[in-house]
């Protein structure tokens, strides 16, 4: 209990620091009634987030650049909490930032595949600082995804990318590819958790697994509503972990016959939490809901008693919806929608 | 010697029928440094002989085609030029391209069929390797084809998607038998009844699985199919070896021919850098540059004899700085890479190489003194000589000072005992020779001051020459230095009348002369007093910095002692003390010989070039054929 505690301390103080820089509801609340897109970034220049936006944003109308921004402020929480993590800690928090690296990889093989200009891709890539190992101007300058890969050695990357190649060549759709790097990652992610000791392991597994559930509900629901996958594709693509969800669950949701009978296959409390919207014709609302689930855990993880890795696990999720939140925010105000409307989106409270 | 070459500039006007034979005589004379026509003025700029630079871009791209075909075939180019050949830019470029076309046809050939040899190696060896892990449970591929109501499937599945695959089967009967790993795949063989083949087959899709690689025409059992797929490799790698001698054959035939072709390409070309500079109009080729004024003459009537009288010349001495060429005798020419590495002197500056070069011999020779290890060096450096090194003779020369100091100091391979002192021994007496040092300083560093007031006389600087912190003034001030130095050493009493005339005035002409040679202000003030403060510190350091030679000649014969001590405490062990002794003078020679080298070039860089010498000069590079 006290090696935890010294260890788990000075990452706990990092993780109070950070959160105290989270948007309370009233700034929160501001930006949402904010008359105007205009008004709505002004009112952001008076956060945390003023340092990534620069001087001189205020006045930009450019959502693109300020939604960089902030990617910008999410991927600084990571940095500087990785400051004052070390050993498996370290590595799961630097896992965990990689799902940054995956997704500026799945950007640029879409980008490639598709004969986007290399500076619009580049436009779209978060930017990891220190932390970036993809060969981007390599990448850019293959002129096939299979020299991208090529590009890849050294990296995890390259060998599950080689192996969904093939089936790219043959079916022509990234969907295999990207599907093949979301679930290698994933796997990582979750086998680089299994490397942290007794105690951490078990509550890093309870509140990364309850993320698991979320990600495996939505992909499984998608897979079945929107892209009509057979029973064996759904159980091939979706995550071999979670904390709920299980190998028997996804059996029983890629046999459901329609999206109702599918939801109402899921374990507690997503059953609740989704039947209610199992007959809405927007199925992001069902997104939105796990998500909002998924913050309330998170919310309750950065309570009680403070040494804990679940503190920790739980703010890069509070700032992962908080940005979300406020990314869905400014598009709402630049598309004109009213508050009421925009609250129907975010993952936190309003 | 002490100059360097006065230049002159040349315009060659020839017959564009002659411009072969001109180039060779010029890059023959290597006499003259080419300049582009257009530097005759704005006029010239019309006469560029684009043609040239475009054979030359054709011959960069032959030089390259023959590299190719050289590396195709493996052959390493001994890339000489072609000796005595004419020179025929225009007629070369062609005959090597037919050349050239019909060596590459062969390597094409050849590469060709390597790649399709390679392309079914490649192909086979997967088969063969999952052959092997089939031929493990002695299945017969034959049997497998024929099934009717079972549909089977062999696959390669990514390791990590396996326990995922046998998840996503487990709503249809079905067999799944792992056959082995290879590289993070696992080789499957999967079977249910023909009314789930569709499932089986989107499951291992769905798993990332590669259908096993068996071409259908292998038949029987998996042993005999592997058997037959060896068989198959065996005979590609008979084609291979095939090919290699082939190869063989084909470099043997070119090695001769593609020397030859790059021979004339390397020594058409060394022309054609020449020609890019040349200007044409329609019957004659102009060609300008540098020469030294006393070769003017010699190439003149060469030219003349040569040409039978068809060619025009002119010279002038257009305001541009010439390029430096040294003239200094051939014994003294070896010594132009100290001042080389440093920075030629400009066209106006004296050339210190004599002096450069003696001062480096006598301080090298002064700090590894020794008579036996300086025979090695002198030896070394003739034979380096003997092989066309330049910087042999250097070494040649250091090393002969360096037994001059061995005999002076009593020194042979460290001992002391063997030949007698003909002057001290820096051990015994190193206050000594720590005197000898400064005193040679004292003698480097006002010698370096007198060249800086020549120098500054010969462009009649009057200001650097008087007033200048390293001229007149500055000589007068170091000077009065060393007296007072003198004075206080030998507990004279010194006095303000005394240290007023020695010093101060000095001083204050010096600061005068700064001050004169800047904008006037309260900053050209100050960064004058600044500037005669560095110039005394540097006068000071640069003595002091002296003494490095009296420490190196104390160091040489202290590092010997230890040896000997080693040698004679060891003396009980057989073979020991000569081996100690062996060792030691190789490593004092290594080590200590090229640190003494390096003192010796930093004295004269640092304390004896900064006083005057400049060494931003255009090197001469006249224009040489190969």
């Amino acid at each position: 209990m006290s090696t935890r505690v010294t260890r788990l301390a000075a990452p706990n103080a990092k993780v109070r620091a950070l959160a105290a820089e989270l948007l309370s509801r009233e700034e929160k609340r501001s930006l949402i009634v904010a008359a105007t897109f205009d008004d709505a970034v002004h009112q952001l220049t008076g956060t945390v987030y003023r340092r990534y936006l620069g001087e001189g944003v205020a006045g930009l109308s450019n959502l693109f650049l300020l939604e960089k921004a902030l990617q910008r402020g999410l991927v600084d929480a990571y940095e500087r909490l990785l400051w004052a993590l070390a050993g498996g800690l370290y590595a799961l928090v630097l896992e965990m930032l990689r799902r940054f690296e995956v997704d500026n990889l799945q950007v640029i093989l879409r980008g490639l595949a598709t004969a986007v200009p290399d500076e619009e891709i580049r436009s779209l890539l978060v930017p990891l600082g220190r932390y970036e190992r993809l060969p981007i101007a390599a990448l850019l300058a293959a002129p096939a995804i299979g020299d991208a890969v090529a590009a890849l050695d050294g990296l995890p990357y390259a060998g599950v990318l080689r192996n969904a190649l093939d089936r790219y060549r043959r079916e022509g759709t990234l969907f295999v590819i990207e599907v093949a790097l979301d679930l290698d990652y994933y796997r990582r992610l979750w086998s680089t958790m299994g490397a942290l000791p007794g105690r951490d392991r078990i509550e890093a597994a309870e509140l990364l697994g309850m993320r698991y559930d979320v990600i495996n509900v939505e992909w499984m629901l998608r897979y079945k509503a929107l892209y009509h996958l057979s029973p064996e594709e759904i159980f091939n693509y979706t995550l071999p972990a979670g904390y709920r969800v299980r190998d028997d669950t996804v059996r029983r949701v890629a046999d459901a016959a329609d999206l109702r009978e599918a939801i109402a296959a899921l374990p507690e409390p997503y059953r609740s939490l989704l039947l209610p919207l199992a007959g809405e014709e927007a199925p992001w609302r069902l997104e939105v809901a796990l998500r909002h689930w998924l913050w309330g855990t998170a919310r309750r993880a950065m309570g009680g008693y403070p040494f804990r890795v679940g503190a920790i696990l739980g703010f890069l999720a509070l700032k992962e919806a908080e940005v979300h939140d406020i990314r869905a925010i400014l598009e709402g105000k630049q598309s004109g929608r009213g508050p009421e409307e925009i609250e129907t989106f975010l993952w936190g409270e309003a | 010697m002490w100059t360097p070459a006065p230049m002159i500039r040349g315009l060659f006007a020839v017959l564009d029928t002659d411009v072969e034979q001109a180039t060779t005589e010029l890059g023959r004379l290597g006499a003259v440094q080419l300049l582009p026509v257009e530097d005759l003025g704005a006029w010239a700029s019309s006469l560029q002989w684009v043609e040239a630079q475009r054979l030359s871009s054709l011959y960069e791209g032959d030089q390259r085609r023959v590299e190719r075909v050289a590396d195709a075939l493996g052959i390493t180019l001994a890339g000489a030029p072609l000796a005595g050949a004419p020179l025929s830019p225009e007629g070369v470029g062609v005959t090597v391209e037919e050349r050239l076309r019909i060596g590459e046809r062969a390597v094409e050939d050849l590469r060709q069929r390597e790649e399709a040899l390679q392309s079914d190696a490649e192909r086979l060896a997967p088969i063969a390797e999952q052959l092997a892990l089939l031929a493990r449970v002695d299945v017969d591929l034959t049997a497998l084809r024929a099934l009717s109501y079972v549909h089977y499937a062999a696959a390669l599945v990514p390791s990590a998607n396996l326990e995922r695959l046998r998840g996503s089967l487990q709503r249809i009967p079905h067999v799944l038998l792992p056959l082995g790993r290879r590289r993070e795949q696992t080789l499957v063989l999967a079977f249910t009844a023909r009314a789930h083949a569709q499932v089986l087959e989107r499951a291992l899709a769905s798993a990332y699985a590669r259908p096993a690689s068996i071409p259908e025409d292998l038949t029987g059992t998996a042993a005999e199919a592997l058997a037959t797929v060896r068989d198959r490799q065996a005979a590609l790698a008979a084609a291979e070896a095939e090919l290699a001698r082939r190869r063989a054959q084909l470099a043997e035939r070119w090695q001769g021919e593609l020397e030859e072709i790059q021979g004339q390409l390397t020594l058409n070309s060394a022309a054609l850098q020449g020609w890019k500079l040349f200007g044409t109009t329609e019957r004659t080729r102009l060609i300008v540059g540098w020469l030294p004024a006393q070769r003017r003459r010699q190439i003149t009537e060469r030219l003349r004899r040569l040409l039978g009288g068809r060619v025009a010349t002119e010279f002038d001495q257009p305001p541009e700085t010439p390029p430096t060429a040294l003239r200094n005798p051939s014994f003294i020419r070896p010594f132009q890479i100290l001042i080389e590495t440093y920075g030629v002197p400009n066209y106006r500056e004296l050339d210190p190489t004599p002096l450069a070069g003696l001062l480096f011999v006598l301080m090298f020779g002064f700090m590894f003194a020794d008579l036996g290890q300086g025979a090695i060096l002198a030896l070394s450096g003739l034979w380096l000589a003997w092989r066309r090194q330049i910087a042999g003779w250097v070494l040649a020369a250091c090393g002969a000072a360096a037994m001059v100091f061995g005999l002076l100091d009593g020194s042979f391979f460290l001992s002391e005992t063997v030949v007698p002192a003909l002057w001290f021994r820096p051990l015994e007496n190193p206050t000594y020779a720590v005197s000898v040092a400064i005193v040679a300083g004292i003698i480097i560093v006002t010698a370096g001051v007198l060249l800086n007031v020549i120098g500054a006389a010969r462009v009649r600087d009057r200001r650097r020459l008087a007033l200048g912190r390293f001229g007149l003034a500055g000589l007068w001030f170091y000077w009065g230095g060393i007296i007072l130095a003198r004075a206080f050493l030998g507990k004279q009493p010194i006095s303000l009348p005394t240290v007023a005339p020695l010093v101060g005035l000095p001083l204050i002409l010096m600061y005068l002369g700064e001050v004169l040679g800047r904008s006037v202000g309260p900053l050209g003030f100050l960064e004058s007093g600044i500037e005669v403060f560095d110039a005394i510190l540097r006068y000071l350091s640069n003595t002091i910095s002296f003494i490095r030679l009296g420490a190196f000649a104390i160091a040489h014969a202290g590092i010997g002692a230890v040896f000997l001590f080693l040698a004679a405490a060891l003396s009980h062990i057989p073979l020991a003390p000569a081996l100690i002794l062996v060792l030691g003078n190789v490593l004092v020679i290594a080590l200590e010989g090229l640190v003494a080298g390096i003192q010796a070039l930093r004295l004269n860089y640092y304390e004896f070039f900064s006083k005057f010498y400049e060494g931003n000069g255009i090197p001469f590079r006249p224009f040489k054929l190969p």
